[in-house]
């Protein structure tokens, strides 16, 4: 089904079963109410006389993980979500994290943050970083933008800036806000 | 009202009733028949139904210390009730400063509390860096989900492991869904 442009009545025109599936019923399957399934969806646009409800998402995990290694790697747990949406999606991310051992100096940074599977990698650009021994939890947030419309995964990485240094992790959070 | 599934139209006499029940009443379950105000948006409250939601935010920059080991809530909040349909995405930040007895590895924490819940919320609490003597704006967030749809009270609240600590500039905000 698609929108169809509403037409002009005029008088004695004469009201066909055929203008009232294309206008009325049609047209009415293309609403937000129609689009509803369940509770907790966000009305969003998916086009040109278009919507779609989308649903935020979250995956906690609080196991502690650690990682030495200098390259995003994925750790037990994820967390991980898949979503759908129409090529936008706001991610929001944190952490609790320390460096657990190998701490020389305020360079010494351990990272974590998400990437879409199959698609952008995790980068220093759209991390979370802290390079104490005590654990501290940050937050951030990425808006991504220009994707391809549909069903997507995005999970956290993890690493360090050096190998001699491991990272904590524990308390872990991805929420997503489809459009 | 509810929305009546559209159904197929055929040959014959249009009813008052086919009128009503397929225009009038499903155009009354749209989104601009429920708008209410500006800068709202729109969720839905189950299947085929909708309701108006507003993200609203809260203030409260007064400095408040704490001594607390266990959360606990301060009189100017700040504080935020809203209605949803079971989840919302509650975001805060405050400044925190150490001022005394600090433990670097279980530091002061600001977090969020619903109904006054008092358990989990170090999961999203977010955490002074343990360091004396360093004034820190930390901010944090947390999806709730599976919550009994209705209107819900979303607080901050703070606590330290140790010592004491001032919270100032609290600034909370609240997304229904």
């Amino acid at each position: 089904m698609a929108w169809n442009v509403p037409s002009v009545f005029v008088a004695e025109q004469q009201l066909t079963a055929a203008a009232l599936n294309l206008y009325l019923r049609d047209n009415l399957l293309e609403t937000e109410t129609a689009k509803a399934t369940e509770a907790g969806q966000l009305l969003v646009t998916a086009g040109p006389n278009s919507v779609a409800m989308r649903k935020p998402i979250e995956h906690s995990v609080n196991e502690t993980v650690t990682t030495t290694s200098t390259t995003p790697v994925t750790l037990s747990g994820g967390p991980s979500v898949t979503f759908t949406h129409g090529g936008a999606f706001w991610v929001l991310f944190s952490s609790r994290m320390r460096v657990s051992s190998g701490q020389g100096g305020p360079s010494d940074l351990v990272y974590c943050g998400p990437e879409i599977v199959g698609g952008q990698g995790a980068s220093v650009r759209r991390s979370i970083q802290h390079a104490g021994n005590p654990i501290v939890r940050w937050s951030g947030h990425f808006l991504w933008s220009g994707q391809p419309a549909g069903s997507t995964t995005v999970r956290m990485r993890y690493w360090v800036a050096d190998s001699a240094l491991t990272g904590e992790y524990l308390a872990r959070n991805i929420t997503v806000i489809p459009f | 009202m509810a929305w009546v599934a559209p159904y197929t139209f055929v040959a014959g006499v249009l009813t008052a009733d086919d009128l009503n029940a397929m225009l009038r009443d499903n155009m009354n379950e749209t989104a601009p028949a429920k708008a209410r105000q500006r800068n709202s948006y729109f969720s839905s409250t189950g299947a085929n139904a909708l309701a108006e939601r507003r993200m609203i935010q809260k203030s409260a920059n007064g400095q408040i210390n704490i001594s607390s080991s266990s959360y606990v809530t301060a009189a100017d909040g700040p504080s935020l009730t809203v209605q949803h349909s079971g989840s919302l995405l509650a975001m805060w930040s405050c400044r925190m400063f150490v001022s005394s007895g600090v433990d670097r590895n279980n530091p002061a924490s600001c977090s969020v509390s619903l109904a006054g819940q008092q358990s989990g919320l170090d999961r999203w609490a977010a955490r002074h860096p343990g360091d004396r003597a360093d004034i820190n704006r930390v901010s944090s967030y947390n999806l709730f989900t599976g919550l009994p749809p209705g209107e819900s009270t979303v607080t901050l609240v703070y606590r330290v492991s140790s010592g004491s600590a001032n919270f100032a500039q609290r600034q909370l905000i609240v997304m229904p869904f």
